[in-house]
Parts: structure tokens; C-alpha cells; sequence
């Protein structure tokens, strides 16, 4: 067991391994009446290879185990859950899949539910059989979710055959090939202890989390966590316009711009790079920039704009996104503000953006349930939370100036429309 | 947490201290009784004196000194409660414990936060043109953006049906037909009237002494005295001689279900509390009664929940539906309601349904803007102040026949759906 502690943030972070290999992170949050339990299983949609690649997953496997784990008891999950005073719930995402709840009950009883159903399920033929047909109404479903949609379209895009672009869900066709066997197979090689990780956020003694963990029958010792694949594209994108027709009184845009990865970085200096690739766009197009202004004032965006960097080991990309009136004008605004950025960088602003972001962390320490989500996702990277937030102070307008070379758009982006 | 209510200049103060945050919590909040004729003004002002302050002229330059306050965030907006337009102002610090050894932030904060509302730049005596046509455009297309939301949508259109003749028809958020009406004059009467006339209520929760925050927000907040009866709830009704049903169809590839029902139960009343436990039994929790029937036992929908509005007297159901099956979604949800008005569920379903309300009052606890709503709502329409180990008895204490009751009293008004042509 280790603990690291923020001075700055008043806020401790208890670690331990238990025997089996589980990773296990505590942040105690005296006084709070939730508890709320993240158990995340290194599993996503990017470890799919499909047809082509190498363990032999359909799209959408990581997914469908996730609706199969809450599908194997008597009694369904979320009431059995309610039974015990937990609302539970579970999320399937390009690296992870995530099983959470949260209760201002005691916690174990339904800590002890969660390991038993997502460690010790029953897969039978019959539940993979009535579990294709409701994913298959959810991916239809999805039709209706423009904003995700669109996302995802964008990435398909930007992507020719890396599988964050592949839908989660997977497609009607893909989970066509999926059976019991497969299931149990992904199970057994991807749903170990060591291949996973427990969050707990809450007022709760942290000993007792660890007892609990390291005692409960469903995590069993000896398996290796699985070897992820690392597959780099270049940079030029798959397609370079995408336009759909949807039922909707604002046209929407989203501009991607995607990067050729240095493959030598570590996670904690993609965050780095994450972060200030913030703080770049905060100049160029912040809330707080002249560009921005003018863009509203100009009638070409509205409150719906942002604009995000995503710095993984294989794969990244920026995003610029905005509802708009005048499509065509709006991307080519934002298009020439990109391609001018290096003329556009202002120290006064870069130092005023520090403290925002500094004020966010702190206030993000406020919310449970957000941070068990927030601290789980560097946890899993190994990254330590605390760290990152001192190294924004380090951050230099050099730094920013260092991501600009990566901005050269002509060949690198794509654009998507909704209108 | 001992928490106090401060009677100061023209207005109530809340004051709720715990070290439970990392943040200091500030709420302004104007009311005025909810009208058509105001409805667009009253959407737009907030959005208008967030655009400028005479100290502050832009929203840039506000955003900028919000930023340099370490991520300060001042927000506005307005809602309908009971018969009352509720416009309220936010203010969110980070305590200067948490920050760079020098900062002090928390009365530049409140100083910009008292500009915002008390000092809105002008030009010519009046809001400038240029700001009130850009809050118009950014406030339609906002409107707008809620049409991509099909369920919002349908409940949007269910609303407006079953509440054809009242108030409770509009959206708060302003109506996208007019709202280009609205212009600079107007917006700064509606603005004069709202500083003279409106009910005002402060809430400051956060670690503070009592004697610093009284002090810092009496010399900032000072209003002279109005009469004052705000009316919480609203009991505009009609006479249901047969539920409507409306059939509309779109571009979806879910069909919405949305059934309305009117309930006399309002928030206030000593009924109160065996509403909410009535209404997560029957379909706002995990293990309600729609949701283990219409979606676990008769796969009829992907969804399903309900909602109580307490301050109108309503319930309201939503669904997605495969499109052709919402018919017997509707019939089902209406048959599940029905059982459970004659007393088929069982004592653990009270039971869980009762370990849901509390878990959602004490999770409230934790939270700077639920701790906030909590006290308004006692503070409003009790004569106790909040109190979560009184009001955790309360719920405690309902009983089976209580909810029965509760459950029958609901009246179908609207059934509404939203579905393909094709379906």
C-alpha cells in the first residue's frame, strides 16, 4: 500500500495491489454521504482487430461482453443493485470497460455483487442469442444520437483501418459472428485481476476496500494481462469531407485534424501534450480570445464551439467542433485560424489560462461521482493525477510552440457536416 | 451543517457553512410571477448581463477576469416554479486555501458578480444593440439545438398539449417565434423591474465565518423593500373528460412514448413525501414497476422512467419505443399504474423504493447547488427549514395504503408519440 498526498489540492491517494494482481485506488472524501465504486477491466473496442487482425475479435466483442455480464442472473443487475441502496451501471469505450455504482448505503454488499457478476458470469447460447437482437435495436437506436454520431463519423473519416475508429457497438453485420465461445474466450483472457482496476471514491476505510478486494473468491491469481497492439497510421486521413443529412435546424461542423504519433511518448507527457494543446487553443479560439469574439459576432458559431486534443500511444487527433448557420464560411474561418495559430499565441492569455485550469482541478474535488471517472482514467495510464497538475506550471509558451509544426492542415484534415 | 437565515435589505440570506468543498457557492435569485408577456425578456436578460458590466465591457474581458480568478464561474438562468419566473445568478470560487499563497479572490469575485448583475454596460441608456441581436441569434440557436434532442422534443410537444390553456404550456427558456421581437428598451425596463420588484432570495454555502460573508454580501446587496407573496406552486388545471392522444411523426428511427397525468399532490403539501416514495416505486428508480415491466418483462421499450413535477401537479412518462409498438407501451404503462393503485407490489418494493428517495436526498448533501435547491424548497413552501434526518423519518414513515392512494389519484391527461411514417 502507498499514498501519495496533494498538498496543493488537500487530497490523498491510496494505492495497493492485492495478490491476485488487481490494482486497486482509493481517494477518501470524509464527510461525503456517496460512495461511488468504479471496477475497470483494460478491455475496448481498439482491442478488436476484426477480419484482419490478430486475436480474431469482431467489433463490437468488448461491448457485447458488457451487456452479457449484466444479463446473467435471475434477477436483473440494476434491480438487484436497488435491492442494496446502489444505482449500477456500465459503459463500454475504445480502452476500457467500466462496471460502476454508487450507494449512500454501506458499500460492500454491493461491491461484492459487482465482482461476483462481472468476474464469475454465465454465458449461455440462448442469452447470446437474445442479446444480439437487442444490441442490434441499440445500434439502430444510435441513429437518433447526432452529436455521437457525428463523432464517430469523423473518426471513420480520419482513420483507414485503426479501430478507435470502428463503432463500439460494433455493426449488425460484425456481431452477427459472435457466439459463447468467443465470449468466454475474450473473458477469460481480458477480465483478470491484473488487467484490471478498482476505484473508490467516497467517505470509506481504506483498509477495508483492500480486505474486501483481496479476499473475494472472484478475483483468482496466475493470469497475465493481455498484451495490447500498437498500430500506427500515417497521417493523411481516409477522407477528407464528409457531408450527412439529418433532421435538424442547426447545421453542425466538426473539423479533424489528425496527428502522426511519436511512438516514444509516455502517457504522463501525452497528458502533458493534451494539456497544452488546451492552452494553444485557448489563445486561438478560447472564450476568452479576440478570434472567438469575432466569430460570434461574424454569426458563424455559437456556445456549442470547442475544440480538443486526443494524444494517444498510437493514434491522435484535434477536434474543432460548432453549430452553425453558414457551414461553409464557419469551416473556413476556423481553417484559416488554425493554419495562422503560430502568429497567434499570447503569453498574457497562456498565463491567465493556468489559473483557470488550476481552479478547474481543484473544483473538479468537489464532485464523487466525476472524480471517480476523472482519477480512474490517469490511473489506468499510470499516471498519478497529482503530478499532472503540478506539471502545468511548467508549461511553457515553447512548449505550445513545439505542437504548431503539427497544424500543417492541408494534408491532414478532414471535415464532417450535419446539415 | 447549522445553517441560518439572515433577514437583510429588501431580501433573505441562506447561509449554510461546511468545509465538505473545495468552493465557495453564491446564488442571487429574482422572481417575478411567470408571464408571456415577459417570458422572452426574462430569458434574454440574464444572457445580456452576462456580455458586459461597465468594468468589464465584453464577454471577453469577463470570461478573462473569471479565468484570472482561477477558473471563478459566474452563470445565469431562468426557470418556471409554480407560478413564479425564477431568474438566478451563480457564482462558484475557489476557496484561496487551494491556491497560490498570495491569491485572494473570493471578494473580487463577489465584486465582479454584484457588477454583472448591478451594473450591466450601457450605451446611450440603454443595453447596446449589437449585444441584445448576438444574445438573440445565440439564445434561438440554442432553442434550436434542442430539436436534434428527439426525446426532449417529444416531451416538448407533450407539454404543449396537455397544457394547451396555462401557463405551464411556455418554455422558460424563452420562445423561439418571438424572441426576435425583443429589443434593447424593453430588455432594460424588464431589467429596472426585476431590481424593484422581484422577490429576491441569497444563498452562500461554503467555509466561511458567518460574520465575514454577512458583512461582505450586505455591502454589495441592497434593495429597497417590496411587498412580497411569491405563489411556489402552480394550480392552473382542467376539467379531463377523455385523455388526449397525439400521433406525430418525424425523422427518428426510435418511436417517443410521453404520457402525461395530472396529480393533485404539490410540493408543500403533507402529502408530499408519500408522493415521492409513490413516484420511484412506480417509474423513477432502478427497480420501479414501468421499468421491471414494460422493459424486463415485455421488452416493450429500451427505456422507460417517470417523473414527478411537484411544483405543477403532474407526472410524466417517458419511453423509447420500437416504432408500431408504442400503443401497447402506453396500454401497459397504464395497467402498471393501475396495479399499483390496488396494492400489487410487495413490502421489499417499498422498501427499495424508499432507500431510493433517501439515497438521492443524501447524495443532494453532497453537492453545492443541491444543498442550495434543498433549502430554497423548505424555505419557500414550509414553515421548518430543510432538515435531511427529519425529512429521512418522514419517508421512513409512508406506508402502503399511502401510496395506493397516491397512485390513484393520478389522472391520464396526454398520451403523445413520436414515431415514422413508415411504422
Amino acid at each position: 500500500m502507498s499514498t501519495a498526498f496533494s498538498r496543493k489540492l488537500n487530497e490523498t491517494l491510496i494505492r495497493a495491489t492485492t495478490s491476485s494482481g488487481l490494482k486497486i485506488t482509493i481517494l477518501p472524501k470524509p464527510g461525503f454521504h456517496k460512495t461511488e465504486i468504479h471496477l475497470a477491466v483494460g478491455f475496448g473496442s481498439i482491442d478488436e482487430s476484426g477480419a484482419k487482425g490478430t486475436n480474431g475479435l469482431p467489433q463490437g466483442t468488448a461491448h457485447f461482453l458488457e451487456h452479457m455480464l449484466f444479463e446473467n442472473e435471475a434477477a436483473d443487475p440494476s434491480t438487484a443493485f436497488a435491492r442494496l441502496g446502489a444505482q449500477v451501471n456500465a459503459y463500454t469505450a475504445a480502452d476500457v470497460t467500466v462496471y460502476y455504482f454508487s450507494t449512500t448505503d454501506p458499500w460492500q454488499p454491493a461491491a461484492d455483487l459487482l465482482f461476483h457478476l462481472v468476474l464469475e458470469p454465465t454465458i449461455l447460447a440462448a442469452g447470446v442469442t437474445k442479446e444480439k437482437q437487442i444490441i442490434a435495436r441499440e445500434i439502430q437506436m444510435y441513429e437518433d444520437d447526432v452529436n455521437d454520431l457525428m463523432y464517430e463519423e469523423l473518426l471513420n473519416a480520419l482513420y483507414h483501418d485503426h479501430p478507435v475508429a470502428h463503432p463500439i457497438a460494433g455493426t449488425i453485420a460484425s456481431i452477427a459472428a459472435i457466439d459463447e465461445v468467443l465470449l468466454r474466450t475474450a473473458h477469460e483472457t481480458y477480465y483478470v485481476p491484473a488487467n484490471m482496476h478498482l476505484m473508490v471514491v467516497g467517505d470509506v476505510d481504506p483498509a477495508a476496500v483492500i480486505a474486501a478486494a483481496e479476499h473475494h473468491p472472484a478475483f483468482r491469481n496466475g493470469t497475465k494481462k493481455p498484451v495490447s497492439h500498437v498500430r500506427p497510421e500515417d497521417h493523411r486521413p481516409a477522407k477528407t469531407e464528409v457531408t450527412k443529412k439529418k433532421d435538424i435546424k442547426n447545421d453542425m461542423l466538426m473539423l479533424g485534424v489528425k496527428f502522426d504519433r511519436p511512438m516514444t511518448k509516455t502517457c504522463f507527457e501525452n497528458d502533458v501534450e493534451e494539456i497544452a494543446w488546451a492552452f494553444l487553443f485557448d489563445s486561438l479560439f478560447g472564450k476568452a480570445s479576440p478570434n472567438y469574439q469575432d466569430l460570434i459576432r461574424k454569426g458563424l458559431v455559437n456556445e456549442a464551439f470547442e475544440a480538443t486534443a486526443q494524444c494517444e500511444p498510437d493514434y491522435g487527433h484535434i477536434v474543432v467542433y460548432t453549430e452553425t448557420k453558414k457551414p461553409a464560411s464557419a469551416a473556413k474561418a476556423l481553417w484559416n485560424l488554425l493554419d495562422t495559430a503560430s502568429n497567434r499565441l499570447d503569453l498574457a492569455r497562456f498565463e491567465t489560462a493556468k489559473r483557470r485550469l488550476i481552479g478547474n482541478y481543484v473544483q473538479t474535488f468537489n464532485n464523487v461521482s466525476a472524480l471517480a471517472g476523472f482519477v480512474l482514467d490517469y490511473e489506468l495510464e499510470d499516471v498519478d493525477v497529482f503530478d499532472l497538475i503540478e506539471a502545468i506550471d511548467k508549461i511553457t509558451l515553447d512548449d505550445l510552440r513545439a505542437l504548431l509544426p503539427k497544424l500543417s492542415i492541408d494534408a491532414r484534415t478532414t471535415i464532417t457536416y450535419h446539415r | 451543517m447549522a445553517s441560518r437565515l439572515i433577514t437583510l435589505d429588501g431580501f433573505r440570506l441562506r447561509l449554510v457553512p461546511t468545509t465538505k468543498f473545495k468552493t465557495a457557492f453564491v446564488q442571487l435569485r429574482f422572481s417575478a410571477p411567470f408571464c408571456p408577456e415577459t417570458l422572452n425578456l426574462r430569458a434574454l436578460l440574464p444572457y445580456v448581463l452576462l456580455s458586459g458590466t461597465s468594468s468589464y465591457p465584453t464577454k471577453r474581458r469577463i470570461q478573462d477576469q473569471c479565468d484570472h480568478l482561477y477558473g471563478t464561474q459566474i452563470g445565469a438562468g431562468v426557470a418556471k416554479q409554480g407560478m413564479m419566473s425564477v431568474i438566478s445568478f451563480s457564482l462558484s470560487v475557489v476557496n484561496e486555501f487551494y491556491l497560490p499563497g498570495e491569491a485572494k479572490v473570493f471578494d473580487a469575485a463577489l465584486d465582479l458578480f454584484r457588477d454583472v448583475v448591478f451594473s450591466p454596460r450601457l450605451y446611450r441608456g440603454s443595453f447596446r444593440k449589437v449585444v441584445v441581436k448576438d444574445e438573440i441569434r445565440l439564445l434561438r440557436e440554442d432553442i434550436e439545438a434542442d430539436y436534434a434532442d428527439k426525446a426532449e422534443f417529444a416531451f416538448q410537444r407533450m407539454v404543449e398539449h396537455m397544457f394547451k390553456d396555462e401557463l405551464a404550456r411556455f418554455r422558460p427558456k424563452g420562445d423561439e417565434a418571438t424572441l426576435d421581437q425583443v429589443t434593447p428598451d424593453a430588455l432594460l425596463q424588464a431589467y429596472r423591474d426585476m431590481l424593484q420588484n422581484d422577490y429576491i432570495e441569497c444563498a452562500v454555502v461554503g467555509s466561511f465565518s458567518e460574520d465575514y460573508i454577512v458583512a461582505a454580501i450586505r455591502r454589495r446587496f441592497s434593495f429597497q423593500p417590496r411587498p412580497a407573496d411569491p405563489v411556489w406552486t402552480d394550480t392552473e388545471t382542467k376539467l379531463i373528460e377523455a385523455p388526449a392522444s397525439i400521433t406525430e411523426y418525424g425523422d427518428v428511427s426510435q418511436a417517443r412514448l410521453q404520457i402525461g397525468y395530472r396529480v393533485p399532490t404539490r410540493a408543500g403539501s403533507p402529502d408530499y413525501f408519500s408522493m415521492i416514495v409513490a413516484s420511484a416505486l412506480f417509474g423513477d428508480s432502478d427497480n420501479s414497476l414501468l421499468y421491471r415491466t414494460v422493459r424486463e418483462r415485455d421488452h416493450l421499450c429500451y427505456y422507460v422512467f417517470s417523473a414527478y413535477a411537484a411544483a405543477k401537479g403532474a407526472v410524466f412518462v417517458s419511453a423509447g419505443v420500437e416504432p408500431g409498438r408504442a400503443q401497447a407501451a402506453a396500454a401497459t404503462i397504464e395497467a402498471v399504474r393501475q396495479q399499483v393503485a390496488s396494492g400489487m407490489f410487495s413490502d421489499e418494493d417499498l422498501a427499495v423504493a424508499k432507500m431510493a428517495v433517501i439515497k438521492r436526498m443524501r447524495q443532494a448533501t453532497d453537492s453545492l447547488r443541491g444543498i442550495v435547491a434543498d433549502y430554497a424548497h423548505f424555505d419557500r413552501l414550509y414553515e421548518r427549514p430543510y432538515d435531511l434526518l427529519e425529512n429521512i423519518a418522514l419517508v421512513d414513515a409512508v406506508t402502503r395504503a399511502e401510496v395506493q392512494t397516491r397512485i390513484a389519484a393520478f389522472v391520464l391527461d396526454t398520451v403523445y408519440e413520436l414515431t415514422r411514417r413508415d411504422a
